[in-house]
């Protein structure tokens, strides 16, 4: 009786060795792939509301992530931290708070980390005011900062070291006016809307340009830093307007207004980035005028300047230039543009997104392919947002650390491990 | 070349007995149908059936004479035993009684002599003088009494003593009254007394004619076998007498000729005449192989045919040189080449030895349809006896959809082991076959997806290789793992299948068991009244 038995044992062996199909293998690749998807974390209050609303966060000091981002939602409150290791692994957790839940369902829609990171400014704007908020990185508590009546307040926020002191200023714009709280405090330096610096948006804008509206900080003009806001316009041209800081006066004074440079480009502002594309050491400034362009504009700007160059998408029914952001790809001097169109279709499937890459001093040359989900879906919105992720593989973390392109969808954030430069993961 | 050789020889030996068939048959007819050439027994079968008719008549004292006329032309016994029957029928007991003493005169050692004097006895009792007179009772002597010895009786009245049965037809109503009996009218009786109450007459018993077989041939002293020569010789050529009223089948043999046959059915109203002219076989030898084992089987020049007698052995052969083989249980088996010439005959003796072997027998109910294979060569189809030389052996009993038997032995000269095997059925496989084609398609489902997995993970390295920007929730990860495991799941199911399938192919059922018993078997020389032998014996 014994044999027969042996011989299914070995039988059995036999077969499950000759089976040959280890699932694990596929873990193997899944981890190795050159883009890293990550979804909202279980917990998260909007599964399918996760990534139009993206902020890279700085690396954290002691090492324990090598990059690490924020992602919000649109339509509710909905705040979650995403940490990828040094391998490329990525964790995410639910931010919640009492702040948060004051928030009485409110979305975050604006978000900025302060100079030296461990702290985030959030905004949670609402048609009849809005508020900021304060998210400790470290203990990721939210600390409500500033309540306001002043509508669609904290509709774009922005964090720089505005008066030169090293100490990070918070900034917040509404739909009518620019406020800065000097060295983190609630001391408010606001400026409205004024005709040499249009600040005024209209509530009638579609809801989806109204969210995180552009507000960038840098060396644009010659001396110190400055505030640029878009204000794209229902009709007309839009325009940029861009604010100086005098710290020591305690003061904010409008400083240059850019203007559409075509008559049909009234969302002219929906979206700023800033980066030194042509290499030069000079900030420049790229401004998304969707639906179908991007203008540059070559720093240190000066009053009526025009932009140095049009990048503009052939394609109908797209949202060309709703978000932008620029970061070096390639590793050559001179950054590259990431220009997305959340709107554009991919493989047949509409409102899939895509982002486009141009590089060169004018950004006149386009990276083909672009980016997109390798599975695009339909209402997809890829490239809702994009930003530069900085990723530190090692710690303490270099000066300057490799940038990853951070893509967000309407419900993904898409982290690119392998575009252009080596791959920074430790294998 | 022998199986040649005996074609022919059987070839011829059809031949040769086609031809003496013939003869035979022709000589039979001339025998049986034209009273053959002895004119003498022509007219005695024709005298006898004329006394048949004048007896089946009641003319008795005709048909006497008709026998007689018989026997004066072939003087047969059974002639004169009819003339007696005759006589006596016809009431004329003294004359009955001379011929059935004339009969056994002829013929003392008749089969029926005992029964013949005993009838002398009971005619003599009734030809004797009756006792001493005595007085007349006043009553008249009752009608039928028995007729004064003496007188002639007329033909159809009562014989006395006979039964009245017998006598009951001729004793008409209104037949003339004998001379000397006292009639019923009451005539005065004279010196006839009646026979003593006390003393019942002795009566005759019924009997009848016989018929008669005359068996003749040519050449004479043939033997005559009835129905089967194993009853041993009736007789010889030639050969009267009256057989039981039967079918019979008549063999005739006689050396140096071809054996005759014939069927008779003797009656006893009638005289059968059987001459039959034997054919000579000068074309065949005759041979008689004897040997000092009786019964053994023997076999000429091949034995796929089976034996053709057993020893002692006679017969005809065709010339020329055969092989004999002898065979019997418990002997060696023995062969010896013979020369046969033509016309001749010789005799051939051969001795076998006592076997030197030993013997396994398979028995059992179950063994039937069998087989059992010794030393992994086939011995014989079970249930069996197969002849096996001395010492060890691996003994196998294997029958179709039973568990094989199997068992070493060691085996002496001269002993046989009996195996009484209970063969146990074997599990059907059918089960197993089917869960083998059950295992087969999950393994085959598991080949199918393993395949379908292999092809995406392949589809995600080519990806990969290409610099093709997949990501971590591409949609193959999840499927390509999902049929990873599911191949395995089904490979794994599949295996365990196939193992349940290949146990059950390889399952047994009850051991076949085998009770062996050992017998040794002897013989010892043995003499006795008809030669000299050797005698077996076992102990058990």
């Amino acid at each position: 009786m014994r044999a027969p038995i042996w011989l299914a044992v070995w039988v059995v062996a036999a077969a499950l060795s000759a089976a040959g199909c280890d699932w694990r293998d596929f873990d193997h690749i899944q981890a190795d792939t050159p883009v890293l998807v990550v979804s909202p974390p279980s917990g998260y209050s909007a599964p399918s509301d996760f990534g139009r609303v993206i902020l890279p966060l700085t690396p954290p000091t002691d090492g324990s992530a090598a990059a690490r981002y924020l992602g919000a939602a649109i339509d509710q409150t909905g705040l979650a931290l995403v940490q990828i290791d040094a391998k490329g692994q990525a964790s995410s957790q639910n931010v919640t708070s009492p702040a948060l839940d004051n928030l009485d369902g409110e979305a975050i829609t604006a978000m900025a980390e302060a100079i030296g990171g461990g702290e985030v400014l959030l905004g949670s704007p609402t048609a009849a005011g809005g508020s900021l908020l304060t998210l400790d990185l470290t203990s990721l508590v939210v600390t409500s900062f500033v309540l306001s009546a002043e509508p669609q307040f904290g509709m774009g926020v922005a964090a720089g070291s505005l008066h030169g002191l090293g100490t990070h200023d918070w900034v917040a714009v509404s739909g009518s006016a620019l406020h800065v709280f000097i060295d983190g405090t609630t001391t408010d330096l606001s400026i409205p809307d004024s005709a040499a610096c249009p600040l005024a948006v209209s509530t009638s804008l579609p809801s989806a340009e109204q969210i995180n509206r552009a507000v960038v900080i840098g060396a644009l003009m010659s001396g110190g830093l400055q505030v640029a806001v878009g204000t794209p316009v229902i009709s007309g041209r839009g325009s940029v307007s861009l604010f100086a800081v005098d710290a020591t006066a305690t003061t904010v004074s409008c400083a240059l207004m850019l203007t559409a440079p075509m008559a049909a480009d009234s969302r002219f502002g929906q979206a700023l980035a800033i980066g030194d594309f042509d290499g030069d050491g000079n900030a420049d400034l790229l401004v998304g005028a969707p639906p179908s362009r991007a203008y540059l504009y070559r720093g240190p700007l000066v009053a009526g300047a025009a932009p140095a160059a049009t990048i503009t998408d052939t394609t109908t029914g797209g949202d060309f230039g709703a978000a932008l952001t620029a970061l070096n790809l390639d590793g050559k001097t001179g950054d590259e543009a990431l220009i997305a169109d959340p709107d554009a279709t991919v493989g047949g499937q509409a409102e899939a997104g895509s982002v486009a890459i141009f590089t060169g001093a004018t950004l006149g040359t386009s990276m083909m392919p672009g980016l997109s989900d390798h599975a695009p879906n339909s209402g997809e919105v890829y490239g809702s947002a994009v930003a530069a992720l900085p990723f530190c593989a090692t710690s303490p973390c270099p000066a300057k650390p490799p940038l990853l392109p951070l893509v967000g969808a309407a419900s993904e954030i898409f982290t690119y491990f392998a575009l252009g430069q080596a791959d920074p993961r430790t294998k | 070349m022998m199986k040649a050789g005996f074609r022919g020889a059987l070839l011829l030996c059809g031949v040769a007995a086609s031809l003496g068939m013939a003869a035979g048959a022709r000589a039979g007819t001339d025998a049986t149908s034209d009273a053959g050439p002895d004119k003498g027994l022509t007219e005695a079968k024709d005298a006898f059936e004329a006394a048949q008719n004048a007896f089946v008549r009641g003319e008795y004292d005709k048909a006497a004479a008709r026998f007689l006329e018989a026997y004066e032309k072939k003087p047969y016994p059974a002639f004169l035993f009819n003339v007696a029957v005759s006589y006596e029928k016809a009431k004329l007991l003294e004359k009955a009684k001379e011929y059935f003493e004339r009969y056994l005169k002829v013929d003392p050692n008749a089969s029926d002599a005992a029964q013949v004097k005993a009838r002398l006895d009971v005619i003599a009792q009734l030809l004797a003088p009756p006792p001493a007179p005595v007085p007349l009772p006043a009553a008249p002597p009752p009608t039928g009494a028995p007729p004064v010895a003496g007188t002639a009786p007329v033909p159809g009245a009562p014989v006395p003593g006979e039964t009245p049965a017998a006598s009951a037809g001729s004793a008409a109503p209104g037949s003339a009254p004998v001379a000397g009996i006292s009639p019923a009218s009451g005539a005065p009786p004279t010196a006839v007394a009646p026979l003593p109450a006390s003393a019942p007459p002795p009566v005759l018993p019924d009997i009848d004619t016989k018929g008669l077989i005359v068996i003749d041939s040519k050449p004479q002293g043939a033997t005559i076998y009835l129905n089967d020569k194993r009853t041993g010789p009736f007789g010889k050529t030639p050969w009267h007498g009256s057989l039981e009223s039967k079918p019979v089948r008549l063999l005739l043999e006689s050396k140096g000729y071809k054996p005759e046959e014939r069927a008779i059915s003797p009656r006893p109203d009638k005289l059968i005449d059987v001459y039959i002219a034997l054919s000579e076989e000068h074309y065949l030898g005759w041979i008689e192989i004897v040997s000092n084992v009786p019964g053994a089987d023997v076999f000429i020049d091949r034995k796929d045919i089976g034996a053709i007698g057993r020893t002692p052995f006679t017969g005809q052969l065709k010339p020329g040189k055969h092989t004999v083989y002898l065979e019997k249980f418990g002997w060696q088996a023995t062969q010896q080449e013979i020369d046969v010439p033509p016309g001749t005959a010789t005799q051939h003796t051969l001795t076998m030895p006592p076997s030197q072997s030993g013997w396994i027998t398979i028995t059992g109910r179950t063994t039937a349809g069998g087989r059992l294979v010794i030393d992994e060569k086939f011995g014989c189809a079970t249930p069996c006896r197969a002849e096996i030389a001395p010492g060890k052996h691996k003994i196998l009993v294997e029958k179709k959809g039973m568990e094989d038997y199997e068992t070493d032995l060691e085996l002496g000269r001269g002993i046989e082991t009996a195996i009484e095997v209970q063969m146990s059925p074997r599990p059907p496989r059918t089960r197993a076959i089917s869960t083998s084609i059950v295992a087969l398609v999950f393994i085959g489902a598991g080949a199918y997806v393993g395949h379908l997995s292999q092809q995406a993970k392949d589809g995600l390295d080519s990806d990969i290789a290409n610099h093709q920007l997949i990501d971590n929730n591409d949609p193959r990860f999840l499927r390509g793992k999902v049929e990873a495991i599911g191949a395995d799941v089904l490979y794994g199911l599949g295996a365990i299948i196939a193992a349940t399938a290949v146990y059950g192919l390889l399952e047994h059922g009850p051991d076949s068991t085998g009770v062996a018993e050992h017998k040794a078997i002897s013989f010892a020389p043995v003499f006795g009244p008809d030669g000299a032998g050797l005698a077996f014996s076992g102990s058990f």
